[in-house]
């Protein structure tokens, strides 16, 4: 089993390098459009996370602050 | 069987892997022998079905084989086609969140969005919907969105400058007719834009990429960096909710309020309603074009009877909030709201003119109505009666006019701080003007008002 997820995750990784990372579609996508996208997803990915961290800490304050006005 | 091999439609040409062809009235999608793997897999998928179940997608059949080698599948035929620079806010924005929505779905089904224009969406019985059948393909994992520049040129750039900046950027999309440059959408947008971390990286910094990279005389291929699955969904959905949160301008338009300063007493205007209703009914159109409509009062009346209902007006606010009440309302499936300059209608434009059609050519219908319209175009745009008369008898064959005298507030208004050079403005010019395009008139007097309706017929007996 343990043997089947290396192999899959190593077949995985492999082929996040062999296969194109630009869509060869009819539209042009641009160079600077493609090079923008992985690091907008990065800088979203981020921001995401932030604001979940943001919101459970938030979520917390108005829980403890119903427990108060009951 | 169908000649698959006629003339390509000029509206639809860029793809290899197919198209859309028209014949007759009937649409088809055509599917070239480098399309079909796709398109199979479109279908065997369920992502197909699934679409099309939650009304995201326009219904289709089966793809039958010509003897050409390709492939036609019947598409259910869209009852108006408009485009995004006629579009209310909320529409261009509906557009944008559909296609991002359609992405993330497609991905689940391990396919992607070729492309991501606003033509590929259209408003269609009271939704936005997706009509591009042709625009799934495989999805690779690590692989960039090929439509990213152009959803953000055709959605997400125009939609900022209208919400942030100019409402009437809108207008840009018609001379830019694969979206917005990036550049010029950067240069538009006012500087407090670079404080919001959207407008940052999908304008700002997608702009600067593409100048850096585009300016190169390296010709060898860039090296990209992958871009996971997992994130790519995050991007769409941080664009999605960022969108879908957009709101139009709040002022007030120049006739968006119409209704609420007009001279019409309540009694008027009811029995306005009253006659449009009633002469709705007995013309029984089946496609209306009200000309002016402002807020939609009376295009929801032409509704009750017609199918379709083209509501054009100058006004963007005016054709924003009727959009938005139609979204929130039920009975606006029949209506098509649309920003419409009658002095400079959309012209025909990109391939051969016939990209994009004219809107005379579009709007073509068996009513049209013009009311409170004419002393605008007569007066306030110096038009001579018989141009105006021609306008609509180039959109039907009958058509409902309300006649406003000089005498009236709205007139006096125009009049207001110009000398009055109209003396054939009045009861008889317009009368005589359209009796050059139209056989019989009828004529009903607003209660309470000196304005009056005409009902032009040039049908034949």
């Amino acid at each position: 089993m343990k043997r089947s997820i290396f192999w899959s995750a190593t077949a995985a990784a492999v082929g996040l390098f062999i296969l194109p990372w630009n869509a060869w579609a009819y539209l042009d996508p641009g160079a600077g459009s493609m090079a923008i996208q992985a690091l907008a997803a990065a800088i979203f990915t981020v921001a995401v996370f932030f604001r979940q961290i943001r919101n459970r800490v938030c979520s917390l304050f108005r829980r403890s602050s119903r427990h108060d006005k009951q | 069987m169908i000649n698959s091999k006629c003339r390509p439609e000029c509206f639809s040409y860029r793809d290899p892997a197919g198209g859309a062809i028209r014949v007759g009235d009937a649409f088809f999608r055509r599917i070239t022998a480098s399309g079909w793997e796709d398109w199979r897999r479109f279908n065997d998928s369920g992502l197909a079905k699934d679409l099309v179940a939650d009304g995201w997608l326009l219904p289709f059949g089966d793809a039958e084989k010509q003897p050409s080698g390709e492939w036609l599948a019947p598409v259910e035929t869209l009852d108006f086609v408009s485009y995004s620079y006629e579009w209310a806010f909320g529409q261009l924005r509906d557009a944008a969140v559909l296609t991002l929505e359609l992405l993330l779905r497609a991905l689940e089904y391990g396919m992607t969005l070729k492309d991501a224009s606003s033509c590929n969406v259209q408003r269609h019985r009271g939704r936005m919907i997706f009509m591009d059948h042709g625009s799934f393909t495989l999805y690779r994992e690590g692989e960039v969105w090929a439509g990213y520049r152009q959803f953000v040129s055709h959605f997400l750039g125009p939609l900022l400058l209208m919400a942030r900046g100019d409402r009437r950027h809108q207008l840009q999309l018609r001379n830019f007719p694969d979206g917005l440059p990036l550049d010029y959408v950067a240069g538009a947008l006012p500087q407090r834009c670079l404080l919001s971390l959207p407008a940052l990286v999908h304008i700002y910094g997608h702009a600067w990429f593409q100048k850096r990279l585009q300016d190169t005389a390296d010709l060898r291929q860039p090296e990209i960096r992958p871009l996971p699955k997992k994130r790519f969904q995050i991007l769409l959905l941080s664009l999605r909710d960022f969108l879908a949160g957009l709101k139009s301008p709040s002022e007030s338009g120049e006739w968006s309020d119409y209704y609420e300063h007009t001279s019409y007493s309540e009694t008027s205007f009811l029995d306005k309603q009253r006659i449009v209703r009633e002469l709705c009914r007995e013309v029984a159109p089946h496609r209306v074009v009200d000309l002016g409509a402002n807020t939609g009062v009376f295009s929801r009346i032409a509704a009750e009877t017609a199918e379709v209902v083209i509501a054009a007006d100058v006004d963007f606010p005016a054709v924003d909030r009727l959009y938005g009440q139609l979204q929130q309302g039920a009975g606006g499936e029949r209506i098509y709201p649309l920003q419409q300059d009658l002095c400079c209608p959309s012209p025909g434009l990109g391939v051969l003119n016939r990209e994009r059609l004219p809107f005379l050519e579009r709007a073509r219908g068996d009513l049209v109505l013009g009311l409170a319209l004419i002393h605008h175009l007569a007066i306030g745009n110096n038009w001579p009666l018989p141009l105006v008369g021609a306008l609509f008898a180039e959109l039907a064959p009958v058509a409902l006019v309300e006649f406003v005298p000089k005498a009236d507030r709205q007139v006096k208004r125009l009049l207001r701080t110009r000398r009055d050079i109209f003396p054939e403005y009045g009861r008889d010019g317009v009368l005589a003007a359209f009796g050059r395009y139209y056989r019989r008139v009828k004529t009903f007097p607003i209660a309470g008002s000196e304005r009056e309706l005409f009902l032009f017929d040039g049908r034949i007996e």
